[in-house]
């Protein structure tokens, strides 16, 4: 016979009961047959009478609501689907057969070289390496001046030292929290964010350059360090923590931080300054899309200048 | 003491005569004509003390006194925290008015309730060069003065036509009068710029605007009269700037205008610094003086200056992270508060002149309290070599809008680069 399974909890921290009876008694007591240890669920919260192939839940406390699916339940008694879920206090259970077919193995990244053997630590280094090289490069390519070797080779090194830190304090709040330090796998998904990070400034100005498009420099720019930071915290937060929700919580965090800054900035430029900014962007022109304008279009453009400056007067 | 005063004037007598016949001079001009001149203070309503000082004279019996816009313009800019007061040579004080302005040429007309006093009698002809000449002032608060020097011409470079008076002016003598031998005024303390290195404004200019101030009536705006001023001023120049062909002259592998008017002063040289992994070649040209508004706000300046960059040893990526870091509007150094201008318009596009391409920036902002005049900054930058570029900016303080337009469209089209 095919026995019903009762699954208090989700994921990794679910608990599951195999019912041997028709009538199940769930709730705090420790004399019923499923214990949920939830200050919002009663003593003796509610029956569910499986007989008959029907799941009929009979309610014996009314002090906080159950839910069935998001709805409450408004009689004494209800019927419930397998697999339906019902919220009672602050604790989610459902009901489901063992016969039930599992959902595929979900595949873990990069398994083989980072849970085991010389690429777990091998690979973060080469990555940590990997970055350094591409600070110093991306230094030695762009700048005109004379090549400083000593001070681009510490800009590289006390970034790399930032990644490293980085790494530690998660690996040291996994250490805490899971008793795991992941320190390596920490370090590997800094760098690999620390590499796209350094990309998004000259990615957005020639991207914006391209289309001669000051405000996509701005956008592309924050768009590129809001991914990375919240993929690069989500992850990291994954590894470090028990949080369910990890990108979403690095998601509310980054956009908090950033928007704050982003907010500043502009109620800043909104101030009186007596400086000229203008779209000062120069770069090879790899790919332009946008064809130049004659002189004369160009004096119109100039003019247009002179009615936003009546427009923002007429607005303060 | 009539004959030496001659002699020396042909150059007769030794030096050391010369200067005591100077210094006899100086000290009959003082004795004569100390109680015709006066401290002009501005005075803060709030506190009753006075904020600025300056010096004036008077120029007829009917209570009208001579002194710089400069001096008062703290007075104009906030009538109602500030009121204008003289102090004659034996200190006593009365109440003034001021009756007209000159920002343009740095003169204003004040009336006191001193009438029938003696006064000065404006000059009819400018002393010879280097003919001794006399001013006097108030410096630094520390009493009436009468100093000497050499009256050297006009300077030929000013766009403000001023005098070249080579002896040493000091603060608070501004608004004074500058004498020729006989107690005539020729001109105005306004400014110094150096040892012994003085200017002074015209006497010309004064007479101009003394005739104006008699014909004034009550409840003048002055906002709106030095705004009329600088218009006009600005319009007479810049439509002989660009009404007037320009000389075009090879500036690397550029032609360009060179030396576009009599008042600019161009100025250039050759970066040989070994550790530069590029060439650097510029000039830079610009006006030698500017109008003043008031302390935080002056004018009529005009800067332009051309770069030219050219490296063999650059990557492409590294070549344009150069052309960028020169790729940035000039400060104009002349107003810094909200209450004056307000916040720069910029754009920046691309641009093709004479078959290249060309990246250009413009950024514009209105004066607020003198409406009609801008500020104009302007950059443009060749693109189309990956080893030489040139770049031009420019900058013209206190210009409208017709003249932006065509001032840019001039110097635009004047753009070629030699093959």
């Amino acid at each position: 016979m095919d026995k019903l399974v009762f699954i208090v909890g989700k994921g990794k921290n679910a608990q599951f009961y195999k019912l041997d009876k028709d009538v199940v008694s769930v709730g705090r007591a420790l004399a019923n047959d499923i214990v949920i240890a939830d200050g919002y669920v009663d003593a003796r919260q509610l029956e569910i009478n499986c007989a008959e192939n029907r799941l009929k839940v009979t309610l014996m406390d009314y002090t906080n609501p159950v839910l069935v699916n998001g709805r409450p339940i408004e009689n004494d008694s209800h019927f419930i689907a397998l697999g339906d879920e019902v919220v009672v206090g602050r604790t989610v259970f459902s009901l489901h057969r063992e016969s039930e077919v599992a959902e595929p193995t979900q595949k873990l990244f990069m398994a083989r070289h980072l849970y085991s053997g010389f690429w777990r630590f091998i690979l973060p280094l080469l990555a940590l390496l990997l970055v350094f090289s591409c600070s110093v490069l991306l230094d030695v390519l762009q700048t005109p001046e004379k090549i400083e070797w000593g001070f681009i080779l510490r800009n590289a090194f006390v970034f790399c030292l930032v990644i490293v830190v980085w790494s530690g304090v998660f690996g040291f709040s996994g250490r805490l929290i899971k008793h795991q330090h992941h320190f390596f796998s920490q370090l590997l998904i800094a760098c690999g964010f620390a590499f796209l990070f350094m990309m998004a400034e000259p990615l957005s100005e020639y991207l914006g350059y391209a289309f001669d498009n000051e405000t996509l420099v701005l956008l592309s720019f924050r768009l590129m360090v809001f991914m990375c930071f919240t993929g690069l915290l989500g992850l990291m937060l994954r590894l470090a923590s028990n949080l369910k929700r990890s990108f979403f919580v690095a998601g509310g965090l980054c956009t908090f931080v950033l928007g704050a800054f982003w907010l500043f900035d502009y109620y800043d430029a909104e101030e009186f300054t007596p400086y000229a900014n203008h779209f000062s962007v120069v770069k090879a022109p790899i790919v332009v899309f946008v064809e130049p304008l004659t002189i004369e279009q160009y004096l119109e453009s100039v003019d247009q200048l002179f009615s936003e400056i009546e427009a923002n007067d007429t607005d303060d | 003491m009539v004959f030496r005063y001659c002699l020396s004037a042909f150059g007769l007598l030794a030096a050391s005569d010369l200067q005591a016949a100077g210094g006899e001079r100086a000290s009959e001009l003082y004795a004569a004509m100390q109680n015709r001149v006066f401290q002009i203070r501005v005075i803060d309503i709030g506190s009753g003390d006075k904020t600025s000082i300056g010096s004036g004279f008077s120029i007829d019996d009917k209570g009208f006194l001579a002194t710089n816009h400069h001096v008062v313009a703290r007075y104009i800019q906030k009538p109602e925290k500030y009121r204008l007061e003289y102090v004659d040579f034996e200190g006593e004080s009365g109440a003034i008015k001021l009756v007209d302005t000159d920002v343009v040429n740095d003169l204003a007309i004040l009336e006191c309730d001193c009438k029938g006093g003696p006064f000065f009698v404006l000059g009819e002809e400018l002393a010879l060069q280097g003919e001794r000449i006399y001013s006097m002032g108030n410096p630094h608060d520390l009493g009436m003065t009468i100093i000497e020097g050499n009256f050297n011409g006009y300077i030929r470079t000013s766009r403000y036509q001023k005098i070249l008076f080579s002896g040493s002016l000091n603060g608070g003598m501004s608004g004074g009068p500058a004498l020729d031998g006989l107690g005539q005024v020729i001109g105005v303390n306004v400014s110094k710029g150096g040892e012994q290195l003085s200017f002074l404004v015209p006497v010309e200019k004064l007479k101009a605007l003394y005739k104006r101030a008699k014909s004034r009536t009550a409840n003048i705006d002055f906002m709106e009269v030095m705004r009329k001023d600088l218009q006009e001023d600005q319009r007479l120049f810049y439509e002989d700037l660009i009404q007037k062909p320009w000389r075009v002259e090879n500036f690397v592998k550029m032609k360009l205008p060179d030396d576009i008017h009599a008042s600019i002063k161009c100025w250039g040289d050759t970066d040989d610094d070994p550790d530069l992994r590029y060439q650097y070649v510029y000039q830079n040209c610009e006006t030698q003086d500017s109008i003043y508004i008031h302390e935080d706000h002056t004018t009529g300046e005009l800067v332009y200056q051309y770069d030219w960059l050219a490296s063999d040893e650059l990557n492409k990526i590294q070549f344009f992270n150069l052309l960028e870091s020169y790729f940035y509007h000039m400060d104009l150094d002349t107003a810094y508060e909200k209450e004056d201008v307000t916040n720069y318009a910029c754009n920046a596009r691309f641009v093709e002149i004479d078959g290249m391409r060309w990246r250009a920036s413009t950024c514009l902002r209105e004066y607020k309290k003198l409406r009609g005049l801008y500020d104009l900054q302007f950059v443009i930058a060749s693109l189309d070599g990956d080893k030489e570029a040139f770049i031009l900016s420019l900058a013209a303080a206190g210009i409208e809008k017709k003249n932006v337009e065509a001032l840019l469209k001039k110097l635009m089209s004047h753009i070629k680069w030699i093959n």
